[in-house]
């Protein structure tokens, strides 16, 4: 894939629309990121496992207890749209 | 039809049991008011961190056990990201490459075992109404505990399906991991099927089936489907790749309106949450709670063999853990078990639903149960009598005897207190008895409720019915002397 591809795809996976301009400058964007990211590819890892989190002596879990967060109504009011205790977003068919 | 193999494989969803959500506090409660258990962790605001739930982990570690899986010692969590409005976050934590179990498999009635891929704990994902023109969105179910359990393509008929996803099911019941109520979304079912030319090892192209509401809806979209793909194959035409919708409605599968491109969840692992690992502790516990459990294969097995009942009563009984126990439990003060089943399956459960209650609600003891339909087979209470001493005790567990003797339904049985009774219905009643001796036979049925009205129904009907017929023949002797 092209770096103009990436940018499309992107922004296609994460549904956002972009201007072609826009889409130039974050093709810039992307290139410097991707080759900075891409310096970690010279380094010889053959052989080393992937990491994936730590782990600790113990597993860290929480008893199976309810607790009420009490910030339900801050929550729908920052929606940007609600209907009743709903919140309201654009229709979405998949 | 005939010349191809149902290659079937089940993806099943079910909600594990627990009162909190998976990595907070809030409640897992079905009936709130829409978006009332939620909070800044599982509405994915930024900043906060997921905390996981440790009994929801016992109960994966329970049914990856139940189902014979390999516990990974390890397991990590995985983010998998998408864009849709029933998860704030845009990405559900998951399992991918290190799932919770792996390699099981569940036994059907037939004797067949289905394999189990793997089973991975996740989160759920919130609930969408759909308007005209626009979307709902309640997050109360966003981040309840869920176990996804993936069948390995071994199931070859729409049947076996039905079997499978039926025993799951219950094994999930029985050993109190889900209420798998799949009406409220507790369980969720996804099907892949295929076919293959008969004695040919490649598998054929693949269908996903989506949007079954029932066991039966499953049967049903998988049935149809396995001939569309038939017929699509006998005119030597491709199969497509893609997912389809069952209507339930329309009694067909329609594809789903395909996207532009392929899913690309673009997995990784979650850096919100450690690794965990499962100690050998937490899988003797879980395993120990199983060994005490008799799962419902093995109970059917018992029913039928054992007790002698029919694979249909027996299907009843042991589809409601509670009520194959309460049978069981009964079946150990009195030993006529088909008697026992009859009475439980039809006037304890006519009560128990006639009172609109659940199966806890009821109070009375299996041995209280069981001595009512003792007195009954014993002719100490008539149908009517044993069937008014359950309506009084199933939601009180009265002393049984006392409740006979306070009502006073005790069978009238002794033959000379019923043959007054029965002397004077025929003297009351000469038109029924001259219709029945002129040969009207019906006309007899007037008579045994006359005598049972005397009675106040404490007789035995069919004893009534016997003493009569004697005593009319005899009226006829007399009367053609």
């Amino acid at each position: 894939m092209t770096k103009e591809d990436i940018v499309a795809y992107v922004a296609n996976l994460a549904r956002i629309h972009i201007s072609r301009e826009e889409k130039e400058f974050l093709e810039g964007q992307l290139t410097k990121i991707l080759d900075y990211i891409g310096k970690l590819k010279e380094l010889d890892v053959e052989g080393v496992e992937p990491m994936s989190g730590f782990r600790l002596s113990h597993n860290i879990t929480r008893d199976d207890v309810t607790k009420q967060s009490h910030v339900r109504e801050d929550i729908l009011r920052n929606a940007p749209n609600r209907e009743g205790d709903y919140f309201k977003v654009p229709k979405v068919i998949e | 039809m005939d010349e191809f193999d149902i290659v079937i494989g089940l993806e099943v969803h079910v909600q594990l049991k627990t009162k909190s959500k998976i990595f907070c506090s809030c409640s897992t409660e079905f009936e709130s008011p829409p978006n009332t258990n939620i909070c800044p962790v599982c509405c994915g605001y930024p900043g906060v961190l997921p905390v996981f739930n440790q009994k929801a982990l016992e109960l994966g570690v329970r049914v990856a056990r139940g189902l014979g899986c390999e516990i990974n010692p390890q397991i990590y969590f995985e983010r998998k990201s998408y864009f849709y409005p029933d998860l704030p976050k845009n990405y559900q934590i998951s399992q991918y490459k290190m799932p919770l179990g792996e390699n099981g498999w569940l036994t059907l009635p037939s004797g067949k075992r289905i394999g189990i891929g793997r089973v991975h704990l996740e989160e759920d994902a919130g609930k969408l109404v759909h308007k005209k023109d626009y979307s709902l969105v309640d997050l109360n179910r966003t981040g309840i505990p869920l176990l996804e359990i993936v069948s390995k393509p071994d199931i070859n008929s729409a049947d076996e399906a039905f079997d499978y996803l039926t025993y799951l099911k219950l094994a999930l019941q029985y050993i109190e991991a889900s209420d798998c109520d799949m009406e409220k979304g507790i369980l969720r079912c996804d099907a892949n099927i295929s076919l293959k030319k008969k004695g040919t090892q490649a598998l054929g192209v693949k269908v996903e089936l989506k949007n079954m509401n029932s066991f039966r809806g499953v049967r049903d979209a998988l049935d149809y489907e396995a001939k569309r793909q038939a017929k699509t194959l006998e005119k030597s035409e491709k199969i497509t790749q893609e997912t389809r919708l069952w209507d339930e409605t329309k009694r067909k599968t329609m594809v789903m309106r395909s996207k532009e491109e392929a899913h690309d969840y673009r997995y990784f692992p979650e850096p919100d949450l450690r690794k965990f690992s499962i100690s050998l502790e937490c899988k003797k516990i879980q395993e120990n709670f199983l060994s005490k459990i008799e799962m419902p294969l093995k109970k059917r097995e018992k029913f039928t063999k054992m007790y002698g009942l029919s694979a249909k009563d027996t299907d009843v009984l042991i589809s409601d853990m509670w009520l194959a126990n309460f049978f069981e439990e009964a079946t150990t003060t009195f030993s006529d078990y088909k008697k026992m089943c009859g009475w439980l399956l039809g006037p304890f459960l006519e009560q128990v639903n006639a009172l609109g209650a659940s199966s806890g609600e009821v109070k009375i003891s299996p041995a209280n149960f069981a001595k009512v339909v003792k007195y009954f087979a014993e002719g100490k209470l008539n149908n009517l009598a044993a069937k008014k001493v359950l309506s009084l005790c199933v939601s009180t567990n009265k002393d049984i005897d006392r409740v006979i003797e306070e009502e006073g339904l005790v069978q009238v049985s002794g033959h000379q207190e019923l043959q007054r009774f029965i002397e004077e219905a025929l003297s009351q009643n000469p038109k029924p008895v001259q219709e029945y001796l002129g040969g009207k036979q019906q006309a007899i049925q007037f008579l045994v409720g006359q005598v049972m009205r005397k009675t106040q129904g404490k007789a035995n009907p069919k004893v009534v019915r016997e003493l009569l017929e004697e005593s009319l023949k005899k009226h006829k002797g007399e009367s053609s002397e």
